[in-house]
């Protein structure tokens, strides 16, 4: 019997100490939890460049086997005269290069400035190509002898004096002011230039040009016996 | 005989020895248990907004946004698994335990994380980037070539995330952050702003932004009470006009291939709030187990019946045998 009651008591310890063992397991549950997000992101490319090569437009000197001319500077500037041109002496003209993929959008100005062009204004002027001192020409517009060609990609775009040249690059500046990112640039510019030679109906302006120049004749008309120009390009991203 | 007779004294004694080892145990194990109990306290939290009044269990539902603008969820309860033995004792145990103002029958913990878009899990990757960037006159002004996404001058991205205690027992959060720019030769001139829902800045201020590597000194505890939420705005900026000169250096030495990514990583832990004594109106976690007292008592009893079944077989037994040796 005393056994009886011993395992009684046993056993009941036994199913008590079960019970709130595991009441205290429930009392170390823990809840815990993580979470984590992550995100990357690259630099966007831009990798856009201006590449300007190609030899000086203007020289101090011109040889034209063609015609047997020779045109020397007496000071060894860089002159023009008819019949003369890049050609002349080799070079093959002003390039540049404009290229890039951008992953941004992009804006691009052509900042041409006419520093100054040679011309002949319009007006009377003594014909000096037939020695007579009473002859005279005159004529309506002003005469402009060097004249520029602009190609793009092999395709002429623009021709005529420095002016013209600076027309067409503002209209291109105007079409470039929103180029969408992603979009490839590649286009390559060259810019020639030439005085012709033996045109009947400029050989009276290119002498009196040529005497203004040495001087041996004036005039109270507008005229001008340099050219200069400054070619700018800015390629920039779009906010 | 006594023979035995001493056996039967043998076994007495060591009979007694475990009687004594299990009240030992048993004592120890309660004064444990009372010493571990609480009482749940509903408290207002600081610096948090009611989501809703969690009288019942909350159900935490996964929710997963569609193309259709419309969310996909999966319903889950959040509570203690059901599938174990020491959880399914746990919850019988634990009733008693339980009670509170409300009148639930036990703790359900519940915590999630989620933006606009997606709800968090163990890993996800999220929106603090684009793959493409608007001006103000919708137009794209920034877009990647590939499938990466992309930063440059003139970005900038809000990135605002929840943190949301679905349960009914108030859970202690730890928020942390990391960034890292791939390249270490350079750096890259991003900055951020990092500020809670009531406006609070954890990083910068009206004012002033931080350099985005500062995000790894980011390390934010704080509490969630049951059905609250807490909401943070990650902002961060690319300034358009900035160092021109080695924003355009970055972009080329992009454009030539180098890796140069930066990442931006989120970490945040829950975790019941062990402290019954917390401040600024944390909630109080009530612990033990939602156990049904029905259970309970129904295995208790069947523990108790059978334990007799056993004890009456057995002594029926000994009467026949010493019934038996007496005839």
């Amino acid at each position: 019997m005393k056994k009886n009651v011993m395992m009684r008591i046993a056993s009941v310890l036994l199913v008590a100490v079960m019970l709130t063992t595991c009441v205290i397991s429930g009392t170390f549950a823990k809840y815990v939890t993580s979470d984590e997000a992550t995100d990357s992101a690259r630099v966007a490319k831009w990798g856009v460049s201006v590449v300007a090569s190609g030899d000086q437009l203007f020289n101090n000197e011109y040889e034209d086997t063609t015609n047997g001319l020779t045109v020397k500077s007496e000071d060894d500037a860089r002159v023009v005269a008819p019949g003369t041109s890049n050609k002349e002496f080799g070079a093959t003209g002003l390039q540049f290069a404009i290229k890039g993929a951008p992953e941004v959008a992009v804006k691009i100005t052509y900042n041409f400035t006419v520093t100054e062009d040679i011309f002949l204004g319009k007006g009377t002027y003594d014909d000096d190509t037939t020695g007579d001192d009473a002859d005279d020409y005159s004529f309506a517009e002003d005469y402009y002898p060097v004249v520029f060609t602009l190609k793009k990609d092999g395709a002429q775009v623009a021709t005529g004096n420095l002016a013209a040249i600076k027309t067409y690059f503002d209209g291109l500046t105007t079409a470039s002011t929103k180029i969408a990112a992603n979009t490839t640039l590649d286009a390559t510019y060259v810019l020639t230039w030439a005085w012709e030679f033996g045109d009947p109906a400029n050989n009276q302006k290119d002498t009196t040009l040529g005497n203004l120049a040495a001087g041996t004749t004036t005039t109270t008309n507008e005229y001008n016996l340099d050219l200069a120009y400054i070619l700018n390009i800015t390629i920039e991203q779009v906010d | 005989m006594n023979e035995y007779k001493s056996l039967k004294n043998k076994k007495s004694s060591m009979l007694g020895i475990v009687i004594a080892f299990l009240i030992i145990l048993e004592t120890c194990a309660l004064a444990m248990l009372f010493s571990r109990l609480t009482f749940f306290a509903p408290k207002m939290s600081e610096n948090v907004f009611s989501l809703t009044e969690s009288g019942k269990n909350t159900t935490v539902r996964m929710g997963y946004m569609q193309e259709d603008g419309s969310i996909d969820f999966e319903n889950e309860t959040a509570s203690l698994p059901k599938t174990t033995l020491p959880a399914f004792m746990a919850r019988i145990a634990g009733f008693a335990l339980t009670a509170d103002a409300s009148g639930n029958k036990g703790p359900v913990p519940g915590y999630s994380v989620y933006d606009e878009n997606t709800v968090w899990q163990a890993n996800t990757n999220v929106e603090i980037f684009k793959f493409s960037y608007e001006n103000g006159e919708g137009m794209i002004t920034v877009q990647g070539s590939g499938e990466d996404k992309v930063i440059a001058p003139g970005t900038q991205n809000d990135y605002t995330f929840t943190l949301e205690n679905s349960g009914t027992i108030g859970l202690d959060y730890v928020l942390e952050m990391e960034a890292f720019f791939s390249n270490e030769e350079y750096a890259i001139p991003i900055t951020v702003r990092l500020t809670e829902k009531n406006g609070g800045y954890i990083l910068g201020s009206d004012e002033t932004r931080e350099d985005v590597l500062a995000l790894n000194t980011v390390n934010t505890e704080s509490t969630l009470g049951a059905g609250r939420y807490a909401t943070y705005t990650l902002d961060w900026e690319w300034a358009f006009e900035g160092n021109d000169e080695y924003d355009t250096l970055l972009g080329n030495l992009a454009a030539e291939g180098e890796d140069l990514s930066l990442t931006i990583v989120i970490r945040t832990t829950a975790m019941q709030s062990a402290d019954p004594d917390c401040s600024d109106g944390e909630d109080t976690p009530v612990l033990g187990d939602d156990g049904s007292f029905v259970w309970w008592f129904v295995i208790a009893l069947l523990a108790l019946v059978g334990l007799a079944v056993v004890f009456k077989t057995k002594k029926t037994q000994a009467e026949l045998i010493y019934n038996e040796e007496n005839e």
